[in-house]
């Protein structure tokens, strides 16, 4: 017990207050902060709503949760996502495994670019690039696996272990300026003389905390709706990001002599390519399991935006000349440059910067007219 | 190493607990102090630690001889000690570059002994003359030489270019030593204040180095005198929750000044001025306003957290900054801008030349040669004389018609005292000062006189006043405007420190939520660096 002098002099004592009192006022504290912060960032700061819905495949990397329904809201968008009995963003079932004769499938495979993040289902890439098909007449049905966040050396376990099932006649991956560092960071393989070996491990970065969290009921809720969270999210999966990209960038950079690169000076962040090398026999890799499964390959570009009236290249940074010239590929940025404007918006700005539904839809028509023209599907069959 | 960096925290904690536990070894803590100061200024540039260990040593050195007495042979010794530890922590990593710097300091040092020995041969009067001049001399050809060498010798080359004549000369490339003009500024007005006997000369060299190179106000200020921060180091400084609470506060307050508001008012600014000679007038007039709140929040951001870091240690740095955009003339706003600089320009230079003892003439010109100079110590370019030039002269104006005795009176019992001229008057002096003050920076931020020119014809062609750039101003300024006008209106600056609880809590939340979320993606140096 404390004592304390009164005005008096007479000495009067202080009762100190309960440990309990002491823990609801932290409580309490921080509950208030928490509400402060979410009313700061909604009038001052509004954040992007883009939760991801992803959780751990059985094959070791990310996947999206089957039969889920979200939202995703920025300052720009407001749009639902629905994530089928596969995990592909679709509306649709999947389709059966077996293909029917004469049957058209492409896999895509990619980032959040891809799965069609900030888009509505029917403004995705993946709706835009059937529908491009089937108007250009040759329709197929094209199965969205792309996963937010996944880089190739996790797409290359997607196609082994959840496309190849599916037989599909082109498998088309995204290259983005993101592909770099996510090699680095997922450490699923390392470049040998000969090609590519796996490191046997997993990458499922935080999935073990985001899966715990959705068994809470309120949790849902407040990815869709807390603008704090969103950017504590955010920050946090950055900062995280950067560290790890920093620790393997560091091992790779030890073990490899990369090749000297000359990165775009601009908006690309410095440092994208990673390790080119790596990046380089994960390309060929991809490309040679394609071929193995009797399906074609091509690489497709997402340029970086600076802004409405700059757009840069990534590819060739990130893989050299030399391996785009062997692989099909294609890239909107000469499509992307030719409508450049101030009134011209491709790329999202207030939110995650994904294509707008413009870019989407020229985007895809790039790639119909690249898959088209290269003859990467196989022609319709006289009954089709 | 800058105030808003994970580097800074991780080095401020690891003094801080230092400091902690050394609590009770005042010589010690002092020790420790010191360390860490010249470690944060080698932080940047090891090479130029020499610069503030020499000039420490030497004013050591010389300053009982400006005092009139003898330079003891201790004295001596440990100022050498020292400037030799300085040199050799310097110019060794890089020996095989720098050996002869190291040698050029060495040879300095027996330069110094030979002065010692001449100053100890003379009389009295004449010794502290004599060390005086030696003194003030040898820290202005330091800052001479790395701040004005290029700016003289180019513009010597161009005068006489102009008279048709030819001067080949390739200017070295020297590089600003950081906060060179502030602990330089420090230690001539430690010399000055010996020689007019305000301060005894130091007897400890460790005292007399941590007061030099105390790292919180090391680079950018306030430029601290001895009578006030000297003793700190002579007496147990304590350690309280107070102290701490309202110096973390200050620290908070000064953070979101810079890296809130300077730092993302920093691209609008460099975008009006990139253009300024296409953009309209809506963009020139946001373009300046601010620049006007960059460089307010950049500088007392600063001041206010190296105040914050030396008031979480015991230490009491003097204040920099008296809410300067309320002044309504040009004396009201010296006495409320950078008051470290501008008392020491009055007290050690307007002073030294004459004040106001003279005629009305004399006056007016110590007013402008004071300001003139006070223009130049901010950089070597003409914009900053021209700047100085200007405030000089709008000294000199208000001087003239007498508005300045009618205000600057009520200054120092400050803000609660009722408006002299009355509401009517007071605003409209606030206005053409602040129309003034904003003229003055037009100067002092353009990259020459040309834009300067482009810019005010800008302003007055009148086109369109919109400009996309007002969202972002009003976004990142009313905030800093309203919790200024509070401090105006109750007169306390330290408004989160002496704020009712709750209220604290919120502007502390409403800060650190800030810091989070609305910092500039670009933190960039503060401005005054590179003064």
């Amino acid at each position: 017990m404390a004592s304390s002098a009164t005005l008096a002099g007479m000495p009067r004592e202080r009762r100190e207050r309960p440990w309990w009192l002491w823990l609801l006022i932290c409580v309490a504290m921080l509950l208030y902060a928490l509400l402060f912060g979410e009313m700061f960032l909604r009038l001052l700061h509004p954040q992007a709503l883009v939760p991801r819905y992803v959780t751990g495949g059985a094959d070791g990397v990310r996947a999206n949760m089957a039969h889920v329904t979200f939202r995703q809201s920025t300052p720009e968008v407001d749009v639902m996502l629905r994530y089928n009995a596969a995990g592909m963003r679709d509306d649709r079932p999947p389709p059966p495994l077996a293909k029917a004769p004469g049957e058209c499938r492409v896999a895509v495979l990619g980032d959040s670019f891809f799965v069609g993040f900030e888009s509505a289902t029917a403004d995705s890439f993946a709706s835009r690039l059937e529908a491009e098909l089937s108007r250009r007449g040759r329709p197929c049905r094209v199965l969205n696996f792309a996963v937010s966040g996944l880089g190739h050396a996790e797409n290359l376990v997607v196609l082994e272990r959840r496309a190849r099932a599916y037989a599909p006649d082109l498998v088309l991956v995204s290259v983005h300026a993101t592909d770099g560092l996510d090699n680095l960071r997922a450490n699923l393989f390392r470049p040998t003389p000969d090609g590519l070996e796996p490191t046997g491990n997993n990458y499922l970065p935080g999935i073990a905390i985001s899966d715990r969290l959705m068994r809470l009921p309120l949790y849902p809720w407040v990815q869709e709706n807390s603008h704090l969270y969103s950017a504590l999210r955010e920050t946090a999966g950055a900062v995280g990001k950067r560290l790890l990209a920093m620790l393997r960038g560091r091992g790779a950079a030890a073990e490899a002599e990369a090749p000297a690169v000359q990165e775009p000076a601009e908006e690309a962040p410095a440092g994208f390519v990673g390790d080119q090398r790596l990046n380089r026999a994960v390309a060929a890799r991809l490309a040679a399991d394609a071929g193995a499964m009797g399906a074609r390959l091509m690489l497709f570009e997402i340029p970086t935006s600076g802004s409405r009236t700059r757009y840069v290249p990534v590819a060739e940074a990130l893989l050299g000349a030399d391996l785009l010239a062997a692989i099909p590929n294609a890239s909107p940025l000469g499509r992307f440059q030719a409508m450049q404007g101030p009134d011209v918006q491709l790329y999202l700005e207030k939110g995650h910067r994904h294509w707008t539904a413009l870019g989407n839809k020229v985007a895809a028509e790039v790639a119909a007219d690249a898959i088209m023209k290269q003859g990467l599907v196989p022609p319709p069959t006289s009954d089709e | 190493m800058l105030f808003q960096t994970t580097t800074f925290f991780i080095f401020f904690a690891a003094v801080f607990g230092a400091y902690w536990a050394l609590r009770h070894s005042l010589a010690w803590q002092n020790r420790m102090l010191l360390a860490a100061s010249y470690l944060f200024y080698a932080w940047w540039d090891v090479r130029f630690l020499i610069l503030i260990v020499g000039g420490t040593a030497f004013a050591y050195i010389v300053a009982p001889a400006v005092a009139g007495e003898r330079i003891e042979r201790r004295q001596l010794l440990e100022g050498l000690a020292l400037a030799a530890a300085g040199a050799l922590v310097s110019f060794v990593p890089d020996l095989a570059n720098d050996w002869r710097h190291l040698l050029l300091a060495f040879a300095l040092m027996g330069g110094t002994v030979g002065l010692a020995g001449v100053l100890n041969r003379l009389p009295g009067q004449r010794r502290g003359r004599a060390a005086l001049t030696a003194g003030v001399i040898a820290n202005l050809v330091l800052l001479g030489f790395f701040k004005y060498f290029n700016f003289f010798a180019d513009s010597f080359a161009g005068v006489i270019g102009a008279f048709g004549g030819q001067v080949t000369w390739t200017t070295a490339n020297i590089v600003l030593p950081i906060g060179i003009s502030f602990f330089t500024f420090q230690k001539i007005a430690y010399l000055l204040d010996v020689w007019r006997r305000d301060f005894p000369p130091s007897r400890s060299i460790l005292t007399f180095a941590s007061f030099v190179a105390f790292f919180p106000q090391l680079v950018a200020g306030p430029i601290e005198r001895a009578p006030n921060l000297y003793g700190q180091f002579l007496k147990a400084r304590r350690i309280t929750m107070e102290g701490l609470q309202s110096g973390a506060l200050l620290f908070l307050w000064g953070m979101y000044k810079k890296v809130v508001v300077a730092d993302n008012l920093a691209p609008v600014v460099n975008d009006v001025f990139g253009r300024a000679g296409t953009a309209t007038t809506g963009e020139l007039l946001v373009g300046i306003l601010a620049f006007a709140f960059q460089i307010y929040g950049d500088f007392s951001g600063y001041t206010d957290m190296a105040r914050g870091v030396a008031r979480m240690m015991g230490f009491e740095l003097m204040l920099n900054f008296k809410l300067p955009y309320f002044s309504r003339s040009p004396s009201e706003f010296w006495l409320r801008w950078h008051i470290s600089l501008s008392s020491w320009l009055r007290d050690y230079l307007y002073i030294s030349l004459g004040g106001n003892r003279g005629s009305a003439w004399l006056t007016y010109r110590n007013l402008f040669l004071t300001m003139l100079l006070g223009g130049l110590w901010h950089g070597a370019a003409w914009t900053f004389v021209a700047w100085g030039a200007f405030h000089g002269l709008i000294l000199i104006l208000y001087r003239l018609v007498d508005v300045d005795r009618r205000v600057v009176p009520r200054v120092d019992g400050w803000m609660r005292t009722a408006p002299v001229l009355g509401w009517g008057g007071n605003i409209a002096l606030w206005a053409l000062m602040s129309a003034l003050t904003l003229v003055g920076w037009l100067l002092f931020r353009a990259p020459d006189l040309a834009t300067v020119g482009e810019y005010l014809a800008g302003i007055a062609a009148g086109t369109s006043l919109g400009s996309a750039h007002w969202a972002t101003f009003a976004m990142f300024t009313v905030p800093l405007m309203l919790v200024q006008c509070w401090q105006r209106w109750t007169g306390k600056l330290e408004f989160l420190a002496e704020s009712p609880p709750f209220v604290r809590l919120n502007l502390v939340l409403f800060l650190l939520f800030s810091l989070l979320f609305l910092s500039a993606r670009e933190t960039a140096d503060f401005i005054y660096f590179a003064f």
